[in-house]
């Protein structure tokens, strides 16, 4: 067997990469629909403080267990944007102002 | 438009107080030419101070005008109706519809740079087209992500998550935006 550059990781390890940037490209699609721009930045900023403090995970569980946790968020986004009334972020709960 | 509706306007009340100019100068005569202009402004400026100012240069015409020709036409002679351009704009048949500006190669250039200049994760001295955003720009994988969502913005249409991915240079972003917009140069 050839040896391969090391920095390539598994093909599972680079699909759930590929995942997690999906994930952030759908939270970011997702924030677009709010009106308020200020929240709009808070949420992003929220969102990737969470990825940047996930990042170092090298087990392959923890990383798909976090990259559920953030689908249900999205999920949780995008039934609020349906709604239209209110988010929550860590257990406290947001009013989103429609009318801004 | 405006500017000729207005036109149009004024250039109606001038008429309207020319008229009664026109008529007070023939009547008089040519040696009370002035003070029966001034009488009949007065008059007028009770109706609309703003065009006397405009007319008066006018009715002085008109009634220079008026009185030479007394001879010849009796009562008032109809007020010299100004050329109303009446073709231009009734007829105008172009519409202004608001719409992208064109899309050369050039421009497509210049704002995916100016883009990536107010991306605040980029240093701009080190920014050229064919930089790579991650070798050398030092962003990483979620930062390109929020760069292609900019450009998204930017040019109004969504890039997928396949193309996205590919798309590691200004250069590859300007030709996929030309490429997108059938742009040819």
């Amino acid at each position: 067997m050839s040896k391969l550059p090391r920095h390539t990781m598994s093909l599972k390890r680079f699909m759930l990469r590929t995942e997690a940037i999906k994930l952030y490209r759908n939270i970011l699609r997702q924030l677009q629909h709010l009106p308020d721009k200020n929240q709009r930045a808070e949420i992003r900023e929220w969102a990737r403080q969470d990825f940047e403090t996930h990042r170092h995970h090298e087990d392959e569980e923890t990383i798909k267990r976090l990259i559920m946790q953030g689908k249900q968020q999205l999920e949780e986004l995008e039934r609020n944007h349906q709604e239209g009334k209110w988010i929550v972020i860590d257990g406290h709960r947001y009013d989103v102002d429609t009318s801004l | 438009m405006k500017n000729k509706l207005r036109n149009r306007n004024s250039l109606a009340h001038d008429s309207l107080t020319t008229a009664p100019a026109a008529a007070a100068a023939a009547a008089v005569g040519t040696s009370r030419k002035m003070a029966t202009l001034a009488r009949t402004l007065h008059l007028v400026s009770r109706i609309r101070p703003s065009t006397v100012l405009s007319i008066l240069p006018r009715a002085a015409a008109v009634g220079c005008l008026h009185t030479t020709s007394l001879q010849e036409h009796r009562g008032v002679s109809r007020v010299v109706q100004p050329a109303i351009d009446k073709t231009s704009w009734c007829s105008s048949s172009v519409r202004d519809y608001s719409s992208k500006p064109p899309l050369t190669l050039d421009l497509i250039q210049q704002r995916v740079l100016l883009v990536l200049k107010l991306y605040d994760k980029i240093n701009p001295e080190k920014l050229s087209v064919e930089s790579h955003f991650m070798q050398d720009l030092g962003l990483d994988s979620l930062d390109h992500v929020e760069v292609i969502m900019a450009m998204e913005d930017e040019f109004g249409f969504e890039i997928p998550d396949a193309d996205a991915e590919k798309l590691l240079r200004p250069a590859d972003i300007i030709r996929y935006v030309a490429d997108k917009e059938d742009i040819y140069d």
